[in-house]
């Protein structure tokens, strides 16, 4: 073992191991990579591509780059062959993001609370209570949405905003709930304990230290509630009307008489996805964090 | 260290702070109580036979609309494709999306941006996800119909034939969620205490005893969550199932959730759509129950450790 | 400045003083694009026939009308403004792709919402909507001068049309006879023919075929001759509904199979009979070795998109989705579109006999807005609403009016563009009519056909075994609603 000569081939062989792993390692990183993204990366090329370009056979990567279908949306005007026709995909966009963002705030207003009340209070109930909230994660949507439509319908609340924002907390709370409640669970309460002793109250203790102390968590339940509002489907189809519509619905508007607009729609999904992408980059740093509930347990 | 909060009143504390976490916890379930009330409707609605287009024969059956649905081959095959495509789901993003987060498990400047970027699919809504699949595998003009043609597999005909159609709904899918099961996992595996490990390398144990004695043990938590999300999302699957093939071909990949759909809108059944997804909330909320009830175990026992 | 030139320009085309293309080209120098000009066309024939009828009478009012994305509906928005002028009615509308249209309209109507006052809507969907209440009767607006321009001219419309969009709401019943209530008013109708791409027809060596037999060859024969990615024959294949409806229900027609048989407001699945099962058993063949690929996800828009991107040799569908994709110059395909009867039936000697589809207007039974409703059904299908929707580039095609089959005009646009239309419109009109039986389960009842094809394509069954599995499935429905003979 004292040897030099044997310290050199046990050297030679870990480096030629480490080699090999790194190898391995960015092989199989480049694998998922290529699968995750080369769809995304196609899309984009359709993006800039005419509807001629696209329905090529066999297809190809070579074609000259046009703005049309990004020109078009933000004109708001397609030309097809039985006229012009309105496209209302920036409306849709504008929808999205309302929709989304109101989900996303009630359901932090009354998830962050109750989830704290979870992890901080050992309460008679408490448990059962949770349970019942997550639960509404279970009833399958169209089992809520059949017989809501109706009462909607009845009580005059279809086709508003609000209606749709509450019927969105069925995705969202049960998602913000679980993930905030785990990680307020990881947080050390010593310091909200500290924070007490000085003569604060409960609520002072919950805004000033708690939620400040999980926001990570809260930022990471936050982008992915939000992602699920974004690309909910069925629920705006039903229950709101075309001004109130969102992009998944909106992007389907491509589908028309004279052919699949495939150009457009390729336009729209990137235009659709950009500003979660935005979302997900600006809270990048307590994205895996946030998910992490132990991370700050160190 | 919960533990500790939650046992410390040793003397009853007054009324007012017993009902702090009712007023924080109770607006979250008033909000939500208002969904009981169409859903107690739909439990109505199963009990009776109810054909819109047939208003004339509506009328109380009890459980008659079940005992048909428990004697139709039809939705026994629902049943069966539902469970399955949510086992083959779940399992193969879980193999995955744990593979893929321990590749990315250090925290590098390149692992973080495709940490990022890996959830891109995950930003694409699954009805616009669908379409692009849809037009990637068209034999014609489809990027991925002329990839593998150049492999020489030709004719293939994805979601178009019987036994091609669960393997390309399946493949949709685990391109869609498999983001989700690995953010989560990730942000497991950066949070585990790194004590274990790196004691585990100093002695030189194998690095697959670490993987099955210390990684997954600690990490199982988080693989529940993830799964318990993924599951719930997966057994009642509807827009990449009838985006791809409306249930089809024939009736191969009608899920629950289609079947209820078809039941809906074509059928105008409302009593029978409405007892397909009794029964969908019935086997969901006893899958669901058992994740809970072990996770629930799972983390008392590792705070129960932690708070020593 | 120049709107009164615009609508002089408009005047002097109405009465005939100019040619279409020439009235394009100067509105086009006017600053007034297609679209626009078919606007002022509207505008100004308004005021020829606005004088005798109370046309302001629900001035001031909203109404909401649902389409599916299809170009008739395209032509609707673009009328409207000339509507609300006219009228003084606003109207509001929301517009979704067909499947997500008809999802829309069902859960609309069966959540008794009066969101939608009027929507287009198919005639198979009328039944139930009929008997579930959900539609009004239209006779008793179209019959109430008070409500009815004498401009109107419902006897104007082709018998046929009208009888199709009329039914009685007894299983069985012919549409249109004894009891008919008037669910819709028809719009724009479609036969079904074949329309074939005239440059891989020449590639292959082939003619139009004349029958099933004939087809089956000639497609094969494209895909074995031109070969590459281009397929002999694209006709619809998802799972539902409309796959039964245009070539299929036709060629089983042709063969003399017939989906129900009715007696006394009773109904018995019939569709497995010898002539049904070697129908089918043939056209499915026919899809497996020479059809699209992924046959089983095709709806009209991929059938539609095959042609017009010169990937199919012909199809077996509506003939005005031929029509349209000889327009759009983006099409590869665009101007090689050619049309021919089609009678699947070799026995039948040339005679189609072709299933109808109308798109047609309805209004909704739970709205508030009834007569506004029927004021917007009314103006879109007066005579000089669908004239002035098939000149120019307009999409009203194939025209409800039968005045408009005598235009000198709209003839010539068909004989100039489009090489066999004419043709196959006087063989196939005669026999073209709604061949499914009326029964408020239809929907339910085709998609299960539907996806009996599939097996039936996917050798899982045979055409004999699967249908009468089919026609047992059916059978256990009807006689669960009540209506099983």
């Amino acid at each position: 073992m004292n040897s030099p000569a044997i310290m050199q081939t046990v050297f030679d062989k870990t480096r030629i191991a480490d080699l090999l792993t790194t190898a391995g390692y960015a092989l199989a990183l480049t694998a998922v990579v290529l699968f995750f993204l080369f769809p995304i990366f196609w899309v984009l090329l359709m993006s800039f591509q005419t509807n001629a370009d696209i329905l090529r056979t066999p297809p190809s990567l070579f074609f000259s780059p046009t703005l049309s279908n990004y020109a078009a949306i933000f004109a708001g005007k397609m030309e097809t062959s039985t006229g012009t026709q309105d496209i209302t995909f920036l409306r849709n966009l504008g929808n999205s993001a309302l929709l989304s963002s109101l989900s996303v705030l009630l359901a932090l207003a009354l998830g962050v609370p109750a989830a704290y009340a979870f992890a901080r209070y050992q309460f008679r109930l408490g448990e059962d209570i949770a349970f019942t909230l997550l639960s509404f994660r279970f009833a399958p949507p169209l089992l809520v949405l059949l017989p809501m439509a109706l009462y909607f319908g009845q009580l005059g609340l279809n086709d508003s905003y609000w209606s749709l924002v509450w019927v969105y907390q069925l995705i969202v709370l049960p998602l913000v709930l679980w993930i905030i409640r785990g990680y307020f669970e990881d947080i050390n309460p010593d310091i909200e304990h500290a924070y007490r002793l000085d003569g604060n109250g409960w609520g002072a203790t919950f805004l000033k230290i708690a939620i400040p102390l999980a926001r990570p968590g809260i930022a990471a339940a936050a982008l992915l509630a939000f992602i699920f509002a974004w690309n909910n489907f069925i629920f705006a189809l039903v229950l709101a009307s075309a001004a109130k519509q969102p992009v998944t619905v909106g992007a389907l508007l491509f589908v028309t008489g004279s052919g699949i607009q495939y150009g457009y729609i390729a336009a729209a999904t990137v235009l659709s996805v950009a500003p979660i992408l935005a979302l997900a980059l600006f809270l990048q740093r307590h994205l895996v964090e946030g998910l992490s509930l132990g991370a700050v347990k160190g | 260290m919960r533990s500790r909060l939650k046992s410390r009143p040793l003397s009853k504390p007054p009324l007012r702070a017993r009902l702090v976490p009712y007023l924080l916890s109770l607006p979250a379930l008033l909000v939500c109580i208002g969904i009981l009330v169409p859903f107690a409707t739909a439990v109505y609605y199963s009990t009776q036979r109810y054909i819109i287009t047939l208003p004339f024969t509506r009328g109380f059956i009890g459980f008659g609309q079940y005992a048909d649905l428990f004697t139709d081959r039809a939705f026994w095959h629902t049943v069966q494709i539902s469970l399955l495509y949510t086992a083959l789901t779940v399992g193969l993003e879980l193999v995955l999306g744990l593979a893929i987060a321990l590749l990315l498990r250090r925290s590098t400047l390149i692992n973080n941006i495709i940490s990022v970027a890996l959830m891109l699919p995950l930003m694409v809504a699954p009805v616009i996800a669908t379409l692009m699949w849809k037009l990637m595998t068209d034999p014609s003009y489809g990027i991925l119909s002329y990839l593998i043609s150049l492999a020489g597999i030709d004719g293939f005909r994805w979601a178009a034939a019987p036994s091609t159609a669960l393997f390309t709904v399946v493949l949709v899918d685990i391109w869609v969620y498999t983001p989700f099961m690995i953010i989560l996992l990730l942000a497991g595996l950066r949070s585990l205490p790194t004590q274990p490990f790196e004691a585990a390398q100093l002695d030189g144990v194998p690095k697959t005893f670490v993987f099955f004695r210390i990684t997954l043990p600690m990490l199982t938590p988080y693989i529940i969550t993830a799964c318990l999300f993924r599951m719930l999302d997966s057994i009642q699957q509807f827009d990449i199932i009838y985006g791809m093939t409306k249930g089809g071909p024939g009736d191969t990949l009608k899920v629950f959730q289609v079947q209820a759909y078809v039941e809906f809108y074509i059928a105008n059944n409302v009593g029978r759509s409405a007892a397909v997804l009794m029964v969908l909330w019935v086997i969901t909320f006893i899958i669901s129950n058992y994740f809970i009830k072990y996770w629930l175990k799972l983390r008392r026992r590792t705070h129960g450790i932690s708070a020593e | 400045m120049s709107k009164s030139r615009i609508e002089d320009t408009a005047r002097s085309f109405l009465a005939g003083n100019m040619s279409r293309r020439a009235f394009i080209a100067r509105m086009s120098r006017l600053g007034v694009g297609a679209a626009a000009s078919a606007g002022v066309l509207s505008a100004v024939a308004n005021r020829a026939w606005a004088q005798d009828f109370n046309w302001r009478k629900h001035a001031g009012k909203t109404i909401k009308v649902l389409l599916p994305k299809h170009p008739y509906a395209t032509y609707l928005t673009q009328i409207l403004p000339a509507f609300t002028e006219l009228t003084g009615i606003r109207v509001e509308h929301d517009t979704l792709p067909e499947g997500p249209f008809f999802e829309k309209k069902t859960s609309e109507l069966n959540t008794r919402s009066a969101t939608y006052d009027a929507f287009m809507d198919g005639i198979m969907f009328a039944w139930g909507e009929l008997l579930a209440g959900q539609i009004a009767d239209l006779n008793e607006f179209i019959g109430d001068p008070g409500a009815t321009s004498p401009a109107y001219n419902w006897e104007g419309i082709l018998p046929n049309m009208r009888a199709s969009c009329a039914w009685s709401g007894i299983p069985g019943d012919r549409l249109g006879g004894p009891g008919s209530r008037q669910m819709l008013v028809p719009l724009g109708w479609e036969g079904y023919c074949v329309s074939y791409n005239r440059e891989i027809f020449d590639a292959a060596g082939v003619t139009p075929p004349e029958n099933l037999p004939a087809m089956r060859e000639t497609s094969a024969k494209i895909k074995r001759d031109v070969g590459g990615s281009v397929h002999g024959i694209s006709v619809r294949g998802a799972a539902n509904w409309g796959t039964i409806h245009p070539g299929y229900l036709s060629g089983f027609t042709s063969y003399g199979g017939q989906d129900f048989r009715a007696e006394d407001g009773k109904i018995r699945a019939s569709m497995n009979s010898p002539q049904g099962k070697e129908f089918t058993q043939l056209w499915i063949d026919m899809v497996r070795e020479s059809g699209p690929p992924k046959w089983t996800e095709y709806i009209w828009y991929e059938v539609g998109q095959d042609l017009g991107a010169g990937v199919a040799g012909m199809i077996f569908d509506a003939d005005i989705l031929g029509f349209f994709q000889n327009t759009d110059e983006n099409n590869p395909a665009a101007g090689k579109i050619a049309f021919a009867p089609f009678a699947a039936n070799p026995a039948a000697n040339g005679n189609p006999k072709s299933n109808l589809w109308v798109w047609s207007l309805g209004m909704n039974n739970y709205s508030a807005n009834k007569e506004a409703a029927w004021f917007w059904i009314q103006y879109n299908t007066m005579p000089q609403q669908l004239l002035a929707g098939v000149r120019d580039n307009g999409s009203l095609i194939d025209p409800v009016r039968g005045s408009i089959w005598n235009d000198a005009g709209f003839i010539k646009r068909l004989q100039d563009d489009y090489p066999g239309y004419l043709n196959q419109y006087e063989k196939t009109v005669g026999e073209c009519q709604v061949y499914f039986t009326a029964h408020p389960l239809f929907a339910q009842s085709a998609d299960k056909w539907s996806r009996k094809l599939h097996e039936i394509y996917a050798r899982q069954v045979t055409a004999d075994e699967g249908l009468d599995q089919l026609a047992e499935e059916i059978n256990a429905d009807l006689n669960r609603a009540g209506y099983l003979l």
